[in-house]
């Protein structure tokens, strides 16, 4: 049975992603500056995770930088990118509009506007993050708030309030950046709204692990369901599905990872808006394979990038220009061979 | 007499601040029955279709379905016993038929469940049965109207409810598909699943020898028998046109005959020729 094929092909593919992430967590755990062979970075993380102990062929400094510098940066990329990804994909699912990208809702604004004010007022690292959070939950707290004056419980006034409360968040941003001293502050700020993994410790990633592993485990469980959210409202209930409280659930799931993200990393742009197209020229648009794909592609994807950012020049870029620069090519490539298809 | 899968008593229902769409409606249908509701434009039928699924309340009365208050149901309950067939089609996304008709399944899984192999070899064998298993890895967006048409039924038929509510099935279909789809709703009926859909055409009552729902506005619903309550009176007032009825002696029923002016071949003649004058001036 041809279906029987497309289901085996399928699993094949997701296996083969998760072995692509694997590799370039490998990849990127070794390149930089101090270059480290792959197989020394294997036995280096087999030595430290399991209790295997192979012969000690590589020196301190090596395990130090995998271990101390480059785990923890390359960890907050696998999970930011596919946090974001999978978020990217919820949401385009949810609203049945393919150009939704996380930050609909004003989430990534208003974490912004939450990390600039924490910074203006010389906080910790720490601080910053949590007003990134609160600063995110905010904006989205606004747009919900808003869409229900709008006395119509539809999917369009929710986008409505979403690009009011952006737009209002990204004023703020801008005063922010206006009143900031230009030595420290604005530099601070400019680096935080362009996203970063540098100088990350794995007590960062560790602080937002949970919710972004609970949120996405939410979302994956109930993929095949959330199918049902892109037929017609009314359509959807007559299959039994109580539509207001699944796109709730998906919707409130999808913030939290975006917001996650956005905190410990600032904001990243474009991973939300064109993994989930990759993954949908490679799996087609059903969630159950969708999902899974746009996690492994996005954590692989943001990976790479963090590589290219720390190695293309001596100084660190800010992952939002590679992403933007890569994710406007591979948009036009994804655009174009669609087209192909129809 | 078999119990009715679904009967209204006296229900009534006015949007919110609008004019009162229907009142007092009173109807029953049993397993295995077809109910055709007819109606002009605007008259309420998709309305009185949405309040019998649940998707509407009605201000007043009560809906029975399968022996239980309509309102004491769950959606998901509802759904393991009423499919429904909307009019307007839209998939925003790829899916492809297969996918499309596994969603039929939706109420038969909990929370967190996805379709098992069965319920794709399920769908596989709808397909097969609506003739269009060749289309199961199709995309949704580029099949035609008929075809998508046939998806739709295969996905409410994977509900594998008692009572299935269609608006409008004939709509958008060429004649050929028109005739299929009436068949297929009689056979829907012979494997004992009760049948309410809405038509334009008074003749697929006739020919279902269905119960039919009259709805004027203003009107109570007129409830009954095709053979018994369509005549040529109700059907010229419904439609505001002259509307006559020839019974077929060798089929055994009636069928609808509007009346349309006959055109005389002079007429026609002069109006080609006032036609053609016409061009000629404008190309002058």
């Amino acid at each position: 049975m041809p279906t029987d094929i497309q289901h085996r092909s399928r699993v094949a593919l997701l296996l083969a992603l998760a072995v692509l992430a694997l590799l370039t967590c490998l990849v990127a755990l070794g390149a930089g500056r101090f270059s480290i062979p792959l197989d020394q970075v294997f036995l280096i993380l087999v030595n430290t995770w399991t209790p295997l102990q192979p012969e000690q062929s590589w020196t301190a400094q090596m395990a130090n930088v995998v271990l101390n510098v480059r785990l923890p940066r390359t960890l907050a990329a696998l999970l930011v990118g596919s946090a974001l990804a999978l978020s990217g994909a919820v949401y385009q699912g949810v609203f049945r509009n393919p150009l939704v990208s996380p930050d609909l809702l004003g989430v990534t604004s208003g974490a912004c506007v939450g990390a600039s004010l924490a910074i203006l007022a010389h906080l910790g690292s720490a601080a910053v993050q949590l007003a990134a959070l609160a600063g995110g939950g905010l904006a989205v707290c606004c747009s919900v708030g808003i869409s229900r004056l709008f006395r119509q419980n539809s999917n369009i006034t929710l986008v409505l309030a979403g690009i009011v409360v952006a737009a209002l968040f990204n004023s703020i941003l801008s005063l922010c950046q206006y009143l900031a001293n230009t030595y420290d502050e604005l530099p601070a700020i400019i680096f935080w709204t362009l996203g970063s993994v540098a100088n990350m410790k794995l007590a960062d990633v560790a602080a937002v692990t949970p919710a972004i592993l609970a949120a996405t485990l939410v979302l994956l469980v109930s993929r095949w369901r959330i199918n049902l959210l892109s037929l017609e409202e009314g359509e959807a209930q007559t299959l039994g599905v109580n539509v207001k409280r699944l796109r709730a659930l998906t919707i409130v799931c999808a913030t939290v990872l975006t917001a996650c993200a956005v905190s410990i990393c600032g904001s990243i742009g474009w991973v939300g808006l064109i993994i989930p197209h990759l993954g949908r020229l490679l799996t087609g648009s059903d969630n159950r394979w969708l999902l899974p794909a746009s996690c492994l592609l996005g954590g692989t994807f943001l990976m790479l990038v963090d590589t290219l950012a720390r190695n293309l020049t001596a100084s660190e870029i800010p992952l939002s220009i590679i992403t933007g620069i890569v994710g406007a090519g591979l948009f036009v490539l994804i655009v174009v061979k669609r087209r192909m298809q129809l | 007499m078999s119990a009715p899968v679904i009967s209204t008593a006296s229900i009534s229902f006015a949007y919110r601040g609008g004019q009162t769409v229907f009142t007092d409606v009173n109807l029953t249908v049993r397993a295995g029955e077809v109910l055709v509701l007819l109606g002009p434009n605007g008259s309420g039928k998709t309305t009185l279709l949405n309040c019998l699924s649940g998707l509407l309340r009605p201000q007043s009365g009560r809906i029975e379905l399968c022996g239980h208050d309509l309102r004491s149901l769950s959606m998901r309950e509802i759904a393991l016993r009423l499919g429904y067939l909307p009019q307007i089609q839209t998939v925003s996304f790829e899916f492809s038929v297969l996918d499309y008709t596994v969603m039929g399944r939706a109420p038969h899984l909990r929370f967190g469940k996805s379709p098992t192999a069965s319920d794709y070899s399920l769908a596989q064998q709808t397909l097969d049965q609506l003739g269009i298993a060749r289309l199961a890895t199709a995309p949704m967006s580029r099949i035609s109207g008929g075809e998508r048409q046939l998806a739709q039924i295969a996905r409410v038929l994977m509900q594998e409810a008692p009572l299935i509510l269609m608006d409008e099935p004939t709509n958008h279909l060429d004649y050929g598909n028109q005739i299929r789809a009436l068949r297929l709703i009689q056979e829907m009926c012979a494997r004992g699943i009760a049948v309410i859909m809405t038509s334009h055409v008074p003749d697929h009552a006739i020919w279902l020898h269905s119960q039919v729902g009259v709805i004027r506005p203003g009107a109570p619903l007129v409830f009954g028998q095709a053979a018994d309550t369509l005549d040529e009176q109700l059907l010229s007032e419904l439609y505001q046109e002259n509307i006559s009825l020839h019974y077929l002696a060798d089929r055994g029923h009636c069928i609808c005959v509007p009346e349309l002016e006959k055109l005389e071949n002079s007429s026609t003649h002069d109006g080609r020729e006032k036609g053609e004058r016409k061009c000629n001036e404008e190309r002058e």
